[in-house]
C-alpha cells in the first residue's frame, strides 16, 4: 500500500492511496495515513482510484480518521473508487458517514461546501 | 470442479497478516487459473479476510500469552458456476449467518465499527451455511459467478 500527499488548496490536502486496503495494507499505512490526514489539520480528500480491495479494516481507519478530523472541525471525503470497492464500501453504508464521490472536484465541493 | 485445501496458521498478529496474505495469494491463484472473474474473485478475498480475521479476533484462541494461537483450514472447489468456500476453525462457536447485524450508522459520531466484516460477507455471498462439528466452526460459503446462476 502506497501513498502520496498533495496540497489542492490552502487549506485541503488531497491523500492518494495505491493498492489493498486490507489487513495487511493498514497495518503497513495506517501511521503514515494518520501523520498525513488528521495530524494536517486541514479537510482531507482521498483518492480511493488505485485502491483494489476494501476490507472491514480499510473501513475502520477511515471511520477513525474521519472522527477525528470532526472532533478538530474538519472534514474527510472519499472520491474515484472503482466499481466493486464502491460497492463494499456503500454495502456499509459508509456514504452515509462521509461523502462518496466520483471525483476530486465534487469531494472538493462536499468538503469545502 | 477442482478442490483446493489451503491452511492458515494464526500465531501472533505479524503472522497472521502475513499468513492471510500468503493464503489469499495462493487463492488468487487458484481462481485465475480458473477463469473466475473479477467480482467472484473480490468477493472470495472478502470472505477470507473477513473470516480469518474475526477467527483471530474473537475466537477466543489464546494461549497463556495472550496471542492467539490455530490455524484455519480452507477448502477452495471452483464449481461452473459458482466457487465453494470451506473454513473450519477450532474457535468459539459462532454462527455468522444467523447473527443480528448492528444497525446501520446515523452519524460519524455515533457509528461503530463492529460488525462490519459481517455485513461485508452477507454482501457478497449467494449462499452460506454453518454448523458446529465436533468443538469446530465449519462455515461454508458459495459466491457466483459472473454470468451463471446458480441454482
Amino acid at each position: 500500500m502506497e501513498l502520496s500527499v498533495t496540497d489542492v488548496a490552502q487549506d485541503v490536502v488531497c491523500i492518494g492511496l495505491n493498492g489493498r486496503l486490507d489487513t495487511l495494507g493498514v497495518d503497513r499505512v495506517e501511521t503514515r495515513f494518520n501523520a498525513a490526514v488528521v495530524a494536517s489539520q486541514k479537510h482531507a480528500l482521498i483518492d480511493l482510484s488505485a485502491v483494489s480491495f476494501v476490507s472491514s479494516m480499510g473501513v475502520r481507519m477511515l471511520v477513525a480518521a474521519a472522527r477525528a478530523m470532526q472532533r478538530g472541525g474538519h472534514r474527510l471525503a472519499l472520491f474515484g473508487a472503482p466499481p466493486l470497492v464502491l460497492e463494499t464500501l456503500e454495502n456499509v453504508a459508509l456514504d452515509k458517514l462521509m461523502p462518496l464521490s466520483h471525483n476530486q472536484d465534487a469531494a472538493l465541493q462536499a468538503v469545502l461546501g | 470442479m477442482t478442490l483446493q485445501t489451503l491452511s492458515l496458521a494464526l500465531d501472533g498478529a505479524a503472522a497472521v497478516t502475513g499468513e492471510l496474505e500468503r493464503v489469499r495469494r495462493l487463492l488468487a491463484g487458484v481462481l485465475v487459473q480458473h477463469q473466475v472473474d473479477a467480482r467472484a474473485t473480490y468477493a472470495c478475498e472478502l470472505v477470507l479476510e473477513e473470516w480469518v480475521t474475526n477467527v483471530w479476533r474473537h475466537g477466543g484462541l489464546h494461549a497463556d500469552g495472550g496471542v492467539a494461537t490455530g490455524v484455519v483450514a480452507i477448502e477452495c472447489e471452483v464449481q461452473p458456476q459458482q466457487v465453494r468456500l470451506q473454513f473450519r476453525d477450532e474457535g468459539i462457536a459462532f454462527d455468522p449467518t444467523t447473527a443480528a447485524e448492528p444497525a446501520p450508522p446515523s452519524g460519524l459520531a455515533s457509528a461503530r465499527v463492529g460488525g462490519l466484516g459481517l455485513r461485508m460477507m452477507r454482501g457478497v455471498v449467494h449462499h452460506w451455511q454453518y454448523r458446529r462439528e465436533h468443538g469446530s466452526n465449519l462455515l461454508t460459503a458459495w459466491i457466483a459467478r459472473q454470468g451463471h446462476s446458480p441454482g
